[in-house]
């Protein structure tokens, strides 16, 4: 496997601007000669799609949602990190790269990492021209907020609405291309197979979600923004149709899958209500800046809250970490949550929670303003809960929110697989082993608007593939490969739902392999798993046809697929023998901080599939830090 | 945290494709949680009818905190089922009690075709975005993001009128299947701000267009709309449309 | 492709609402025309109600009104011109977007429709179409003179005693009882009309839109107070023969 990532050589500060000036360009008339295939339409995709269509590129977009504006990136709620230093906090590129690294536990790529942080400024600007109604002042300049864990204010917010209104800028500027008759828009598509054809990906298998009917689309070269495989444990904060399947369709075809271990937990979420729940939902970390996380002193006090008196509480964050408290970084807060609730002295039903308190902020600055700067959430919560949070600590527990691993790409965002490009939450690089806040709308954003459309025309100015029709027997072979599968799901007729299985596949996951995994627990996981696939595989119930709108087939697919993906997932923590960010390995901690062990594992680890019962080989693209020196990740 | 469990008629609506005929059926589905939210309870029926061997209740749902604007259920009559600001996916069980009688059916409008049981295809709002919902800007030579202060109270109401989700209740809610509230609230959001301002009277007018094209029915200010829109957008944004279509004609 | 997507725009912003009369025809455009006639309508009935009250004033004056207003052409026709144009405009547009909006929904909902709405709202088409048929009996009453007690012949002027018609016809408690029930229906359908006509036109005010529904209330029900205190003031003997 080729994993040569192709950083530009010189320095950090150099490395893009230089590299944009060496890269092939496409001339304007030829331009309109190579058709782009887009999946995925959240921000990552539909930025890329109205950019690259703006660019004079034929483009074919395709989303598994009714509408391009429903990708899950609508949901992001807090923010959008970008250095415009705006606030004259000392804020710089270089700071909000030094942050990204660290936050990310030294194991993301610095260059990747620096590029994403320079052009962050450019995204608002963008955003901005575009009609994007973010938070101003009184005097009409933009309002800045201090969010997960950062020292400086660089976040900016709409409301607790940051990422749909992000995704309806992104989301016009692709129809306004769809009305220029420049872009393809297929909804209620989703992608089943990858084509690759003489080592280059050149298309894509679809299913018509409404009739069935699946179509091969050729192109030059395909576009992945499809997203985190979250859902993968089955309760996460992602959408219910957020999957796994095209990524992974695209690993099975040979593009090395990065980092999967590498899964976020978020401290802030509502904790599960009981066995049914479909979904876990987050609440936006803004809500640390004025809350105070605390449980009882003593296990299994069962008291109300407001019974149990100051001095028998414990608020554990300001405790461990007085200099960043209850802004301590997602996996560190997440990690003592589950801490204090292991220790017995969590809250609520299950004892699978902790507090989260505003009687001192509402007594400092009043309800009124708590209600301002919170209101919409608070509603939230008491509209799923039926708690009253302006009188009731609300009770708050992690869930899987973030992927950071996903396909790997090297500096152009291109996969080992040429013309193959991933972007977004789909690929591995910006993030390393935990994600910062209020990053992921700002990879997104950067990789669609300013990167991919010019480390893309350097493909197609080279790539020199020849024209092709999705007549090629690759195309029709794809097509065969989909139906077959989806004919062996309809034809087991078994006793279980899917939704049962994936309900236990997740169990597993999270008990074993979510915010503390032991060598023990994965290696019973590499048991349990393919115990699980094999019963689903004999005893799963698909009704219905593959000729008509057929949602449990669509499941099915996406399950099957998570199956797989799991068994990769669960390897790669058990090889990766250290803890870093989210990934907690329990036998390397220190005083229950993530212990890392640069020495053996400062790279990626890139796994390629080497077919249906064989072991998936693990490869390695070593990081090199030249600007950014690692050091012990504290936040005490 | 107490957990009371009901037992539920429903009368849902079926219909097996686009071009079949649909009918109401009824379900009893039991051990409902007053926790469940709404399309939890569906996924629950829905696991009892696959375990009987039926085909379940095809329905729309995606990110089920009220903001994918995917979920779309007339819930006793009323569009996410009458609860304010509050989609289906938040509409919590613990409004039903014990034997209660719930019917369950898709947005209805010609605009909005059903495609299977409650799954209706609303790419009619993506054309009237494509008409002219968004500012004619290319990627790159944005100007910087604060050349150009706006004022609070501006920025706020455009942010009210951005907030709307896509949903449609607003059709599915009025007695003439008006789209007047979504496409308003698109214009507003982007004619609040100078940068909308420049195609502010072309916007309107293609968008107004475009909506007639689709087949929604008019305006007759019965402010249903407002009543169920999640997102609780005013109709002062019908007013704003109307005026800067009127002022459109004479431009 | 950049020329060609503005071409593409050029071409499709011409035909859209190219002239007035398509605008007219368009959903909100409709919406306009119901707006300004109901303007039109709604003045007339006010100067109307004006002339009616001077019934109180006794069968002179009342009379003098009715014979200077018939006296003058130019004035009488102009206004039956604006009439016949207006009413017409606003029922056949009336006509055109309820079947317009019955085909947006092709399917009704099997449990009826609860989403809240304006109740004045819902019944304009009902409230209107009784004020029609009210409109054409007061008209076959007072302009054709074909129904309702009549005075055997017309006054030596050769004007119609318009004071005795009024008086016979509403001793009569039935067509009093139906100039009542076309006034209370007229409340209704201006109550909604009057606040409507403020958005078709796009006059919205942070302050004074809260205000307008009260505010329309108070005009359509007043006006019907006014009106209907003649044929009560008949029945009850206050205004004699």
């Amino acid at each position: 496997m080729n994993l040569d990532a192709k950083i530009p050589e010189g320095p950090i500060e150099q490395k893009w601007s230089k590299h944009k000036l060496a890269l092939p360009l496409v001339n304007p008339a030829n331009k309109r000669k190579h058709k782009v295939i887009i999946v995925g339409t959240g921000l990552a995709g539909a930025s890329a799609a109205a950019t690259l269509s703006e660019l004079g590129y034929q483009v074919e977009v395709f989303c598994f949602q009714d509408s391009p504006r429903r990708a899950h990136s609508i949901a992001a709620q807090g923010g959008i990190n970008a250095a415009k230093n705006y606030q004259n906090d000392g804020d710089s590129v270089r700071r909000l790269a030094y942050d990204t690294v660290k936050g990310g536990d030294y194991r993301s790529r610095e260059a990747n990492v620096y590029r994403l942080a320079e052009v962050s400024a450019n995204i608002i600007d963008q955003c901005v021209a575009q009609g994007v109604p973010f938070a101003r002042e009184y005097g009409g300049h933009l309002a800045n907020r201090s969010f997960g864990g950062a020292q400086v204010s660089r976040t900016f917010y709409a409301r607790g609405q940051t990422g749909q209104q992000l995704l309806l800028g992104a989301y016009q500027a692709l129809e306004k291309q769809v009305n220029a008759g420049a872009v393809k828009m297929h909804s209620r598509h989703e992608m089943l197979e990858l084509v690759v054809v003489d080592g280059h990906a050149r298309g894509i298998v679809t299913r018509d979600l409404v009739t069935g009917k699946l179509e091969a689309w050729a192109g030059d070269t395909v576009v992945l923004a499809t997203g985190g495989y979250g859902n993968v444990f089955y309760l996460s904060t992602n959408a219910k149709g957020s999957n796994v399947t095209a990524t992974w369709r695209a690993a099975k075809k040979g593009a090395g899958f990065a980092n999967p271990c590498y899964t976020q937990i978020h401290p802030t979420c509502i904790p599960q209500a009981g066995d049914y729940q479909s979904k876990l939902t987050l609440m936006s970390e803004s809500l640390r800046n004025d809350g105070r996380v605390w449980v009882p002193k003593k296990a299994g006090d069962a008291r109300k809250p407001a019974q149990i008196p100051e001095e028998e509480r414990d608020y554990y964050l300001e405790r461990k970490y007085p200099s960043f408290g209850n802004l301590a970084p997602r996996d560190i807060s997440s990690r003592a949550a589950k801490q204090v609730c292991d220790e017995g002295r969590g809250v609520g039903p299950g004892g699978r929670g902790v507090y989260l308190d505003f009687a001192d902020a509402i007594k400092r600055v009043g309800k009124q303003v708590i209600s301002e700067r919170y209101g919409n959430l608070f509603d939230m919560y008491a509209t799923i809960t039926g708690d009253d949070p302006y009188t009731v600590p609300m009770r708050i527990y992690p869930a899987v929110h973030y992927t950071m691993g996903g396909l790997w790409v090297d500096y152009n965002l291109m996969s080992n697989l040429p013309g193959l490009h991933v972007i977004g939450e789909a690929n591995f690089s910006d993030h390393g082993a935990n994600r910062l806040g209020a990053s992921a709308l700002m990879q997104g954003l950067a990789d669609g608007y300013f990167v991919l459309p010019y480390t893309i025309s350097a493909y197609l100015a080279t790539a020199k593939q020849p024209k092709l029709t999705s007549d090629h027997p690759e195309f029709k072979k794809a097509v065969d490969d989909a139906r077959a599968r989806m004919t062996k799901l309809l034809n087991v007729k078994g006793k279980r739902t899917v939704d049962s299985f994936h309900r236990e596949l997740g169990v597993l996951l999270w008990n074993k392999c979510g915010m503390g995994r032991t060598e023990k627990g994965l290696k019973e996981l590499l048991i349990e798993i393919p115990r699980l696939r094999e019963e689903f595989w004999r005893n799963v119930n698909v009704p219905g046809s593959a000729e008509s709108l057929n949602q449990a087939l669509e499941k099915a697919g996406r399950v099957a697929d998570f199956f797989e993906f799991a068994e990769v997932l669960v390897l790669d923590a058990l090889d990766r023998d250290e803890s870093c960010g989210g990934h907690f390995r329990e036998e390397h901690e220190d005083q229950g901080e993530a212990k890392r062990d640069d020495e053996k594992f400062q790279h990626v680890s890139v796994w390629e599939w080497k077919g249906e019962g064989q072991a998936p080989v693990r490869h390695k693209e070593p990081l090199v830090f030249e600007s950014f020196k690692p050091s012990i990740r504290s936040y005490k | 945290m107490s957990d009371k469990k009901m037992k539920l008629k429903l009368h849902v609506y079926r219909q097996a494709s686009k071009d079949a005929a649909g009918a109401m059926k009824e379900y009893v589905v039991e051990d409902v949680s007053e926790h469940m939210s709404f399309l939890e309870m569906m996924d629950h029926l829905n696991e009892q009818l696959m375990n009987k061997g039926e085909e379940p209740i095809a329905f729309d749902h995606d990110c089920r905190e009220g903001i994918c604007g995917m979920c779309s259920m007339v819930i006793n009559g009323i569009p996410h089922g009458g609860h304010r600001g509050v989609t289906a996916c938040q509409l919590h069980m613990r409004h039903f009690k014990d034997g209660d009688e719930i019917f369950v059916e898709p947005w209805r409008a010609r605009a909005f075709p059903v495609l299977r049981d409650l799954v209706v295809d609303r790419q009619a709002f993506d054309r009237i975005v494509a008409a002219g919902g968004y500012v004619s800007i290319n990627t790159g030579g944005a100007p910087d993001a604060n050349a150009l202060p706006i004022s609070k109270k501006e920025a706020d109401l455009s942010m009210d009128a951005a907030a709307c989700i896509g949903c449609g209740a607003c059709v599915a809610a009025c007695k003439n299947a008006s789209a007047m509230l979504f496409v308003a609230a698109k214009a507003s959001h982007l004619n609040h701000l100078p940068q909308g301002e420049p195609e502010r009277y072309e916007r309107v007018k293609k968008m107004a267009a475009q909506m007639d094209a689709e087949g929604f029915g008019t305006c007759s200010n019965y402010s249903s709309c407002e009543a169920v829109c999640p997102k609780e957008i005013s109709v002062r944004v019908i007013a704003e449309f109307n005026r800067d279509l009127l002022k459109a004609q004479a431009k | 492709m950049a020329e060609a997507s503005e071409l593409r725009r050029e071409a499709a912003s011409e035909p859209l609402f190219g002239s007035l009369a398509t605008f007219a025809m368009s959903s909100v455009g409709s919406k306009v025309v119901m707006a300004v006639t109901g303007i039109g309508l709604w003045l007339f009935i006010t100067a109307h109600l004006a002339g009616n009250l001077t019934a109180f004033l006794g069968r002179e004056i009342f009379n003098g009104y009715a014979a200077a207003l018939h006296h003058n052409q130019p004035l009488l026709w102009g206004m039956r011109l604006a009439l016949l144009i207006g009413f017409p405009l606003h029922i056949l547009t009336a006509a055109r977007t309820v079947a317009l909006n019955r085909a947006a929904r092709p399917v009704e909902y099997a449990w009826a429709n609860k989403s809240p709405a304006r109740a004045a709202a819902k019944t304009m088409m009902l409230s209107g179409a009784v004020v029609l048929a009210f409109l054409l009996y007061h008209l076959a009453h007072f302009t054709w003179r074909v129904t309702g007690p009549m005075p055997a012949a017309p006054l030596p002027s050769g004007d119609w005693d318009a004071y005795s018609m009024l008086v016979m016809g509403f001793q009569r408690p039935l067509i009093a009882g139906f100039y009542v029930l076309g006034q209370v229906l007229l409340a209704a359908h201006l109550s909604h009309g009057l606040y409507s006509m403020f958005q078709h036109l796009g006059l919205w005010g942070r302050r004074w839109t809260p205000w307008l529904q009260s505010a329309a209330l108070v005009v359509g029900y007043g006006l019907c107070i006014a009106f209907a205190s003649i044929p009560l003031a008949v029945l009850l003997g206050i205004i004699k023969p």
